[in-house]
């Protein structure tokens, strides 16, 4: 970017740039549009129910999932936005809509409970904000632009997880609050050494690249741990997931289900810019891919033997989206092409069978089953819901017929394709605690299965014909279709370039 | 319709399945019929085959091939899957003992009262899933298949099982997916390895094709002329024993066997039928199937640790039945003591040897259904199988008396019966044997005197000597066989006794079969 740039140029940039940012404008025009309402229908302010602020928080994250898949075709190359401060391509459409359809189905999932909700309008406002800061996030690349986008995830993350207007909720929203701000504060010190030492503040230009490898020392390896670190935050990887099961303990359960995903995935994305650029093209001699390999198999194990300890299905549900994460890094421990393309496809498989588990906790949460063995005997009163919820778990696992088991396969074979490309043994031995990890997640995925059918409970039959069970099966539908033709969201995956 | 049996096979229980899931669940008639009918149809399909199945040579029959999907991998190439099923002299006679076991296993399940629906449901999964991982030749496909006949039987045994259910389907559960974690990094690491002839860019699954040491990418991990040590050890000698392990606990090989008495005990009777008969010949069928003839150098170099662990479970599960109360319990360790006949009839490499390894477990899963029958029909009537608690009973059961001498003469391999082909097959081979130690076979023996001593002690404790039963039941509880119970162990007790007499009924099916195994390992030495 031209720096020297005069006035009129500059703008000039704005009005093309903001021609490419149809979802994101749409989305923002959705928050607007969601806060009117409160304000202006009599009957909300008055603290009354209406869904009309979640359906058309709906209406915005479909709207804006189509302009995102409409910008797919037009995506042959990168486009830079705002001088370089954003990229528009096909890795950061990927992660948007995902994430629009995570928004979709959240408001989606809110609709049942919002009669007894208060502030319904400021709910699917902050909602709308976290999509549209995933928006921003996957997209970026300079440096205020990044932490601009952690913020406004955050700052709406912070309130969302305290929305249940309990004393647990308000503590875990206070408790995220504090960590997220001395994460963001520790990300924005790193990033600021970063900025001084290579001399750019977009982590994609060649710039900041070349200053990276001009500076080869100690302190950019502590710059590098510290802007990673907010990161990590984002994604609840160890040692940054404190926050997680207090937070996923206390939040409404489509929050949790949001959480699990859309800020992780985002935080994924520029994580994986970010190591893009670190590495250098290979050439930096810290490895940073050793890191977080390192970081990802510590995140897996620690992640998955926490969660044996589990006996509320929301807290447990915390620790497996931490160890997921960890799997999620797998993907960028390869660093190439094909892994980071087998990375999305894990993290799409990952949203799919999030959501079922969260939709069905939701259920059973409202039929006041809130600890596993509250689950006892359900399977006899309601087994379609419980055997939906366990093709979700099982696709969690990792086990055939799901596609989390293609998914899981694909992340180790990429990591096979890297080891034999660069001859690491290190990578290699990722593989052996990434399998043995799935034997030990088995044991607390299948814990909710197994209360269900296996043990005796009291128990009224209900019936099937349900809108969540409907959603539910659509969701597994996708979930075992994926595993019989992964060719089919491979295909779309295979479209995505990217400069190594 | 005949150039798709396999598939029909397959997806026939998987339809009866879908159909039962409509059926309102107090309709516990219309399941057993539904089951029944869907059993019988693939009774009639199994006919179909054998008449058109000409067992000359050793090569596949009925093969069905399709692509199933292809992933573009980038620079590392694709990914292939296919859809590719068929049969031969190892796989058909299994396939056939399946459908049998199963249409003998739904008539049993008509005892079950509780959650009718679900059970037949999960019966006929499982009966779809055990067919699949016989005809399967695509190892992906065979994973799926593999691992589908796990989630079923865990909720058999778990919900429908007896006082200890819990812990013993946790067992279960935990063993069987170690196992299969093992045996999938063994595939991981041969699709990685192994590629389409003539496409060096396509990794594929096909078992055909990774049998050829050609089709093997140069450097690659299982390489069959690389240098790849892991511990100094070849990356071949390593995926051999995980997929041997894998495989062994399915079997199930002293020691990884300790699963087998629980889930048997806990389980109910039809599913002890099944789990016995049909679920650990996967554990022999793979290792014949997948562990030797993809791995011949491994497997001819590591054979005697085959042959050693057959003969380790031979002698011990004799030995543990013999010292077991529980008639079920006896049972399931006589079927660990069987199935180590398995491993040393595979370990000899001879024609002999093979052969009876497969005629073992053809006739282990007919005499065993025959054994769980046997304990089910007690357990029935008095809820006890405690040998201890029961005495004279010739004199008050005689239809069950005659039932139980078959079974009891049958399983220990007296003359005339199909289990002592088997196993004189078996012992031939062995001591022919150039791979394995002559003192194996000799050990080996002594596992039939055991085996005789344990079965003859049991029927003189339960059957002989004065009318009395203890441990609450009254006499009056135990009336003999009912029409039921004997329609279902006049033909097991048939076949028995038929391949017992004409060997060479099922043998002429196995030979090309043990010529082409023996061949293939002894090409790779």
């Amino acid at each position: 970017m031209n720096i020297e740039a005069g006035l009129p140029e500059k703008l000039e940039w704005i009005r093309q740039s903001l021609g490419f940012f149809g979802p994101e404008l749409v989305l923002f025009a959705g928050i607007i549009v969601v806060l009117c309402t409160g304000i202006v229908v009599p009957s909300l302010r008055a603290g009354s129910t209406s869904v009309a602020p979640l359906l058309i928080a709906l209406i915005a994250t479909l709207v804006a999932c189509a302009l995102s898949l409409a910008d797919w075709g037009q995506q042959e190359k990168a486009v830079d936005l705002f001088g370089g401060m954003v990229v528009n391509d096909r890795f950061s459409s990927w992660f948007k809509i995902i994430c629009d359809i995570a928004g979709a189905l959240t408001l989606l999932l809110s609709w049942p409970a919002s009669q007894r909700r208060k502030h319904v309008s400021e709910y699917a406002a902050l909602v709308l904000s976290v999509v549209l800061g995933v928006h921003f996030l996957s997209m970026s690349v300079g440096m205020i632009m990044i932490f601009l986008s952690v913020e406004l995830i955050s700052i709406s993350s912070y309130v969302l997880a305290g929305y249940s207007f309990r004393q647990e909720g308000a503590e875990a929203s206070l408790k995220y609050f504090l960590f997220g701000t001395a994460a963001a504060a520790i990300m924005l010190y790193g990033l600021s050494l970063l900025y001084g030492l290579t001399g750019s503040g977009i982590i994609s230009s060649q710039e900041f690249v070349e200053g990276l490898l001009a500076h080869q020392s100690l302190l950019l390896l502590v710059a590098g741990l510290l802007a990673l670190a907010g990161f990590l935050f984002k994604m609840a990887v160890l040692p940054m997931h404190l926050w997680a099961p207090d937070v996923y303990q206390a939040a409404p359960m489509p929050v949790v289900a949001l959480f699990s995903v859309v800020p992780k995935l985002a935080g994924l994305a520029v994580l994986t810019r970010f190591i893009l650029a670190a590495t250098a093209y290979g050439q930096s001699l810290i490895d940073w891919k050793a890191i977080i390999g390192l970081i990802a198999i510590i995140t897996i194990t620690a992640g998955n033997v926490a969660a044996l300890r589990q006996w509320n299905a929301k807290r447990m549900m915390a620790y497996s989206s931490i160890a997921q994460s960890g799997f999620l890094l797998v993907g960028v421990v390869a660093l190439t092409e094909q892994g980071i393309q087998f990375m999305m496809f894990y993290a799409a498989v990952y949203f799919v069978a999030n959501y079922v588990v969260f939709a069905y906790l939701q259920y059973f949460e409202s039929r006041g089953v809130l600890t596993i063995p509250d689950f006892a005997g359900t399977g006899r009163s309601d087994p379609a819901a419980n055997t939906l919820l366990l093709v979700g778990l099982i696709s969690l696992t990792g086990i055939p017929p799901t596609a989390g088991f293609t998914a899981k396969l694909l992340i180790f074979t990429g990591l096979y394709d890297a080891y034999r490309a660069v001859d690491d043994p290190f990578l290699l031995w990722i593989l052996i605690p990434g399998l043995l990890n799935t034997v030990i997640s088995l044991f607390f995925y299948l814990r909710i299965p197994y209360f269900a059918f296996l043990k005796e409970g009291e128990s009224t039959p209900v019936k099937y014909l349900t809108w969540i069970n409907f959603l539910g099966l659509v969701l597994v539908l996708v979930l075992l279709g994926l595993f019989f033709r992964p060719d089919l969201l491979m295909g779309w995956i295979n479209k995505i370039t990217f400069v190594l | 319709m005949p150039d798709h049996i396999l598939t029909y096979l397959i997806f026939l229980p998987i339809l009866a399945a879908f159909v039962a899931l409509f059926i309102p669940r107090d309709r516990a008639a219309w399941f057993r019929v539904l089951n029944l009918a869907a059993c019988a149809i693939q009774a009639v399909l199994v006919i179909i085959a054998i008449s058109r199945y000409s067992h000359e040579t050793g090569e596949l029959r009925l093969v069905e091939r399709m692509q199933w999907f292809t992933l573009n991998l980038g620079t590392w190439g694709n990914l292939q899957a296919e859809y590719f099923l068929g049969v031969d002299g190892l796989s058909f006679p299994l396939v056939v003992l399946t459908v049998f076991v199963m249409l003998i296993a739904g008539i049993s399940s008509w005892t079950i009262a509780k959650g009718v629906k679900g059970y037949f449901i999960l019966i006929l999964i499982l009966n779809a899933a055990v067919i699949g991982s016989f005809v399967a030749l695509d190892l992906l496909l065979f994973y799926l298949f593999f691992e589908f006949m796990l989630l079923p039987m865990f909720f058999l045994i778990g919900i429908w099982g007896g006082s200890r259910r819990e812990y013993a389907s946790i067992k279960f559960f935990l063993y069987t997916l170690c196992g299969s974690i093992l045996i999938l990094i063994a595939f991981i690491a041969l699709y990685l390895s192994g590629s389409v002839p003539g496409d060096e860019t396509t990794h594929t699954f096909n078992m055909v094709y990774l049998r050829d040491p050609g089709n093997y990418l140069a450097g690659s991990i299982l390489d069959p002329s690389g240098s790849w040590l892991i511990g100094g050890w070849s990356a071949r000698n390593w995926a051999f024993l995980l997929l041997f392990i894998g495989f062994a606990i399915k079997l199930p090989m002293v020691p990884f066997h300790t699963w087998l008495p629980d889930a048997h005990v806990e389980a109910p009777t039809p599913a002890s039928v099944i789990l016995a008969a049909l679920l650990l010949k996967i554990g022999g069928y793979g290792l014949m199937r997948i562990a030797y003839p993809l791995f011949p150098d491994a497997a001819m170099s590591l054979s005697w640790v085959v042959g050693l662990f057959g003969v380790v479970s031979i002698i011990y599960g004799a030995l543990t039945a013999m010292a077991s109360k529980d008639l079920k319990r006896l049972i399931a360790y006589s079927s660990v003591s069987h199935m180590g006949f398995v491993l040393l009839g595979m370990a000899s490499a001879t024609q002999e040897g093979v052969a009876g390894a497969v005629y073992q477990m053809v006739s282990h899963g007919v005499i065993t259904t025959m054994l769980f029958l046997i304990a089910g029909v007690l357990y029935d009537r008095t809820s006890d199988r405690m040998i201890e608690n029961y005495s004279g009973l010739a004199r008050i059961m005689p239809a069950y008396f005659a039932v139980v001498l078959i079974a009891f003469f049958a399983s220990l391999g007296l003359p005339g019966f199909s289990g002592f082909i088997a196993e004189i097959m078996v012992f031939l081979g062995a001591f022919r044997s150039e791979v394995i130690h002559l003192s194996l076979a000799v050990i080996a023996t002594l596992g039939l005197a055991l085996g005789a001593a344990y079965y003859l002690w049991t029927i003189q404790r339960m059957f002989f000597g004065t009318l009395h039963v203890r441990g609450g039941a009254a006499t009056e509880q135990l009336v003999d066989l009912g029409m039921r119970e004997k329609v279902m162990f006049l033909p097991l007790a048939a076949t028995t006794l038929i391949l017992g007499i004409f060997p060479q009924l099922l043998l002429r099916y196995i030979d090309p079969f043990a010529l082409g195994f023996v061949a293939l390992l002894n090409g790779g030495n």
